[in-house]
């Protein structure tokens, strides 16, 4: 089998002297959605943090479409294409909605920045109507949505987001898991990390179940959801 | 190990004090040693509250002129005429002040939050204040007008100054109670611009209230605190003047130098008494609850632990030992001289030698401030007569008188120099905490 | 009852100097909360920023006269200025260079960087006192004028007159051009934006790909250039002595405070309350009342509520006063 576009393979690290991680391994492919779940404290976000370069890992590596980029920092990882939505502080909330926008796509230097910018506002109308507003003063979903257009600003090929639904209304939570369904349908990989696991491995194409910073189980979204052992431990049911 | 390493330290700051006393006199040394005391007193005060719980408070000079101001109301000499001209009404006036503004603050909790409170209050204080000016200002003019060119002051209680350095530490105190109350608990940064204004108005009170301590016209001849004699009390008496020449030394001479000793001894004991207080404070459940909230401010506060009142306590602690050294500090030198209360000299100069002492640690603020103080009042003859060997091949002329001018703010960008390259490369300081 | 002349002392005794005033202490607040905001520390250092490239423009101003070269009617020192703004900002670059930048990637606590910035202060006030001394400098030249009290006087008849200094009028003209290409620079470039972007959101900002070593570099500049022009028109109008710039700090925090620390918008606003509190508040409003009611009423008070030596209460109280109720300043901030 060919290598993944985007994999995290057998990394072990943590913060400090204690791994949190352990060979613990991710993988995404293009226009697919790969969800993390698992109980808390089992090392979701920091799994993700590892594959995007926020962690020191110990052992394992990081690989984008072939190439190793264990070494290279997170701002480097961004200009190879890797998009971050952290789980708060997502936003510029003393700026507006369109300069967030701008921000993120600071590191571009061509002319096409303009044109990123409606397909975001295509995506996510609301944006367009709130663009001089300041992105502090928006309800918790506009705010995620401008977190997730920022990161989308730089045209990413991996977009990877920490608990994008923490803290919004379920029905604020289906309308973001769509808008992720059609981001992924452009080509991009996501790779999730979400609480309310049940939903999110409805949309999952491929689902990791992390306890203690292990692989538990790795499977379809689907396969997982009918897992009883899955259900039993992990879905209340 | 390091206990030796710290013994050569102060072994070391006591050779700089022996040089100075055979170089150039036992009488400089001895000065310099009295104030580097009182400095590392001082600094005492300051490590309480930066290495105890990491205040940083740029108001030194202002605890220290409480301090002073302390002396001068306790142990000048009384001036009836003055107290009798307006002494009272100015108490009224100031007790008006105390009630009107807590009768604001009793308001404030009162009455409904809202726009009608704010411009009820503001119109509120701005009438108190002018009635307490118009209870305050004649009774001050009165004051004055008395004898001006001797007294123009309420005088003081002419009591024995030894009272005035405990009512030095409770000024001291008081004034950061009410600081403390406004500004702790908020950034770290208020507190150190709130304590440089509240500094900045005590020490233009002291410049400008001639009626409290004849401002800038200077209060001198202040007693002596128990039982330290006047030399020239000493050089007529006989049994000093007998044992001075058993030993074969000059009346004059051994009589300042005696005076000094005796001072030395005082600050000393003050000193280590302070010392032994605060170590055993440390060892105590409350100097463990203030190291855990050092240590962690947000695991202490989430364990129950009330951090803004904690630091609050400590914030007063440190300053009254502050005013205590002020009080100490003008009733040695037997004069209030508003003038001198500069903030580069008590507020930053205090800050370097606790940072190069060694943050935390109370032997190394006496460390610090010895050494430090030694270093500050040294340059004074040092760096002129250092310059003049530098500039000794120069011909007389303008550039020579400025590079000697230049020596004398050489301190300043020294003590900058040796506060920078401390912090960066040995921010723990000479003797690091444990 | 002569309001004409009440007005023209109120306009003469309060607006006209508060005006001058509250612009060179917003140029100052600017800096200090462009500061605030990217490199998260309150700088003690920033009086005597001022004082050092006021020194350096004093000894252009001097180099540039002992050529002949003047501005007419203008001070010398405006022609000096760009070379003093040089200076300054090589001056505070280097400093973060060689000191403030250790910190930085250390990531130490604000509160030690504040005792780092007041060690900046004791060097640069030793290097000002040694540079140019401690007495009073006078550096001012053309027109003293712009609004000669006589001639007002004559030209409308009143008895009170209304003078504008030149060194006023020039304040407030670069307070705006100043304030003007300020919020320009951080609302509409993109540099700019990526200033406010990083004192919005640091890590975010790194996330973004903005280089945090650049915008610190463009902060000081700016912070610098402001400081030299505060410091030199603070200069021209009041005379220049080296040591008094440490005491404008306090009126420049409280008004940063106010504001809101970290809101360019709140530190100019907040300046001119702290101007104009100070000037209404140690006013002798014994003229003004004067004018407004029959003399027999006035009895014989200065009415003046505190002596111009307690100005610094004046800012201490307003700083007190926002801490107290309004900790996060009008213009929220941090």
């Amino acid at each position: 089998m060919a290598e993944p576009f985007l994999i995290g393979e057998n990394m072990t690290g943590g913060y400090g002297a204690v791994d949190i991680l352990h060979d613990c391994t991710l993988a995404v492919e293009p226009g697919e959605i790969a969800v993390i779940v698992g109980p808390n404290g089992a090392g979701k976000s920091t799994a993700m943090k590892a594959v995007f370069g926020m962690l020191r890992l110990r052992q394992g590596s990081v690989r984008l479409a072939g190439e190793d980029i264990t070494g290279l920092t997170p701002q480097a990882r961004v200009r190879k294409g890797m998009g971050f939505v952290p789980q708060t502080h997502n936003i510029f909330t003393g700026m507006t909605v369109e300069e967030n926008l701008e921000m993120g796509a600071f590191i571009r230097e061509d002319e096409g920045i303009r044109g990123t910018m409606e397909q975001i506002y295509d995506l996510f109308p609301i944006l367009r109507q709130k663009r001089f507003q300041k992105a502090g003063e928006l309800s918790g979903g506009q705010r995620q949505q401008v977190a997730v257009g920022r990161a989308l600003m730089t045209q990413p090929k991996v977009l990877m987001l920490d608990e994008p639904t923490a803290g919004v209304s379920p029905i604020v939570m289906d309308e973001l898991f769509d808008r992720i369904i059609e981001i992924a349908r452009t080509g991009i990989s996501i790779l999730m990390v979400e609480q309310n696991a049940r939903q999110a491995l409805e949309i999952a194409d491929k689902g990791y179940v992390l306890v203690q910073g292990r692989n538990r189980y790795t499977d379809t979204g689907a396969a997982l959801l009918a897992d009883p052992e899955v259900r039993k431990s992990f879905l209340g049911g | 190990m390091a206990r030796y390493r710290n013994v050569l330290l102060f072994a070391g700051v006591a050779m700089l004090f022996i040089l100075t006393g055979v170089f150039q006199s036992w009488n400089l040394s001895l000065n310099i040693l009295n104030l580097a005391l009182l400095s590392a007193i001082m600094a005492i005060g300051v490590n309480i509250q930066w290495g105890y719980a990491g205040l940083f408070s740029t108001g030194i000079v202002g605890s220290v002129a409480l301090g002073g101001l302390a002396v001068a109301l306790v142990s000048s000499k009384p001036v009836p005429e003055g107290w009798a001209a307006g002494g009272p009404q100015i108490v009224e006036a100031l007790l008006f002040a105390a009630l009107a503004i807590g009768l604001a603050t009793w308001l404030y909790r009162r009455l409904k939050p809202g726009a009608n409170r704010a411009l009820a209050l503001a119109l509120y204080l701005v009438v108190a204040f002018f009635i307490y000016r118009a209870i305050l200002d004649p009774a001050v003019t009165a004051v004055e007008a008395n004898n001006p060119a001797q007294a123009g002051n309420i005088g003081g209680l002419g009591f024995n100054s030894l009272l005035a350095w405990p009512v030095g530490a409770l000024m001291a105190a008081a004034a950061a109670w009410i600081i403390g109350k406004i500004a702790l608990g908020l950034r770290e940064d208020y507190l150190a611009i709130a304590t440089l204004g509240i500094a900045e108005i005590i020490v233009q009170v002291l410049r400008n209230e001639d009626w409290l301590a004849r401002g800038v016209k200077n209060l001198i001849d202040l007693p002596r605190p128990w039982p330290v004699p006047k030399e020239v009390d000493l050089q007529v008496d006989p049994f000093f003047l007998d044992t001075v020449r058993a030993i074969g030394a000059d009346p004059v001479t051994a009589s300042t130098i005696f005076v000094k000793l005796l001072y030395a001894t005082m600050f000393g004991l003050v000193l280590l008494l302070l010392v032994w207080g605060c170590e055993r404070a440390l060892n105590s459940p409350w100097g463990r609850t203030v190291r855990a909230i050092r240590d962690n401010e947000i695991s202490a506060a989430a364990m129950g632990k009330d951090v803004k009142f904690r630091h609050l306590q400590i914030f007063i602690i440190g300053s009254a030992v502050v005013g205590l050294a002020g009080a100490m500090l003008t009733s040695m030198e037997g004069q209030l001289t508003p003038p001198s209360y500069l903030p580069l000299r008590f507020t930053f100069l205090i800050w370097v030698m606790v940072i190069v002492g060694g943050s935390g640690n109370n032997w190394g603020a006496i460390l610090g401030g010895l050494l430090i103080g030694w270093l500050y009042l040294a340059v004074e003859f040092l760096g002129p007569q250092m310059m003049a060997i530098l500039t000794s091949g120069l011909p007389a002329g303008p550039l020579k008188d400025h590079l000697q001018d230049t020596a004398a703010h050489m301190r300043l960008l020294t003590l900058g120099v040796v506060l920078l390259l401390v912090l960066r490369f040995a921010p723990k300081g000479l003797i690091p905490e444990k | 009852m002569d309001l004409l002349n009440a007005l023209t002392a109120f306009l003469n005794f309060i607006v006209v100097p508060g005006l001058a005033y509250g612009s060179q202490l917003a140029l100052g607040a600017l800096g200090i909360t462009l500061i605030f905001s990217v490199l998260r520390f309150s700088n003690f250092a920033h009086g005597d920023t001022m004082a050092f490239g006021t020194a350096f423009v004093i000894l252009f101003t001097w180099w540039f006269q002992s050529l002949g070269i003047t501005a007419g009617p203008l001070p010398t020192a405006l022609l000096a200025l760009p070379l003093g703004i040089l200076v300054t900002i090589a001056m505070v670059l280097a400093t973060d260079r060689v000191v403030y930048r250790y910190y930085r990637k250390v990531r130490a606590k604000a509160i030690i960087v504040v005792i780092v910035s007041t060690g900046v202060m004791f060097v640069m006030n030793g290097l000002v006192r040694m540079i140019i001394g401690t007495s009073e400098r006078n550096f001012s030249d053309g027109a003293r004028m712009m609004l000669n009290p006589q001639d007002f006087k004559a030209w409308t008849g009143l008895a009170e007159p209304l003078a504008v200094k030149t060194t006023q009028a020039i304040s407030v003209v670069a307070a705006v051009l100043c304030c003007a290409f300020l919020f320009w620079f951080l609302q509409k470039t993109r540099t700019g934006k990526s200033m406010r972007a990083y004192s919005d959101n640091e890590d975010l900002a790194l996330l973004s790909g903005i280089n945090p070593e650049r915008v610190v570099t463009i902060t000081w500049i700016l912070a610098g250039a402001l400081a030299c022009i505060a410091g030199t028109l603070y200069g021209l109008d009041k005379s220049y002595r080296g040591i008094v710039y440490f005491s404008l700090l306090m009126p420049m925090f409280a008004a940063a405070v106010v504001g809101g620390l970290g809101s360019p918008l709140g530190a100019v606003i907040g300046s001119f309350i702290v101007a104009f509190s100070e000037l209404i508040v140690t006013n002798a409003w014994r003229k003004i009342f004067g004018y407004l009611v029959p003399p027999d009423w006035l009895g014989d008070g200065l009415y003046q509520a505190l002596s111009t030596d307690y100005k610094v209460a004046v800012s201490f109280s307003i700083l007190i006063l926002v801490l107290l109720f309004r900790p996060q300043g009008i213009f929220g901030g941090k």
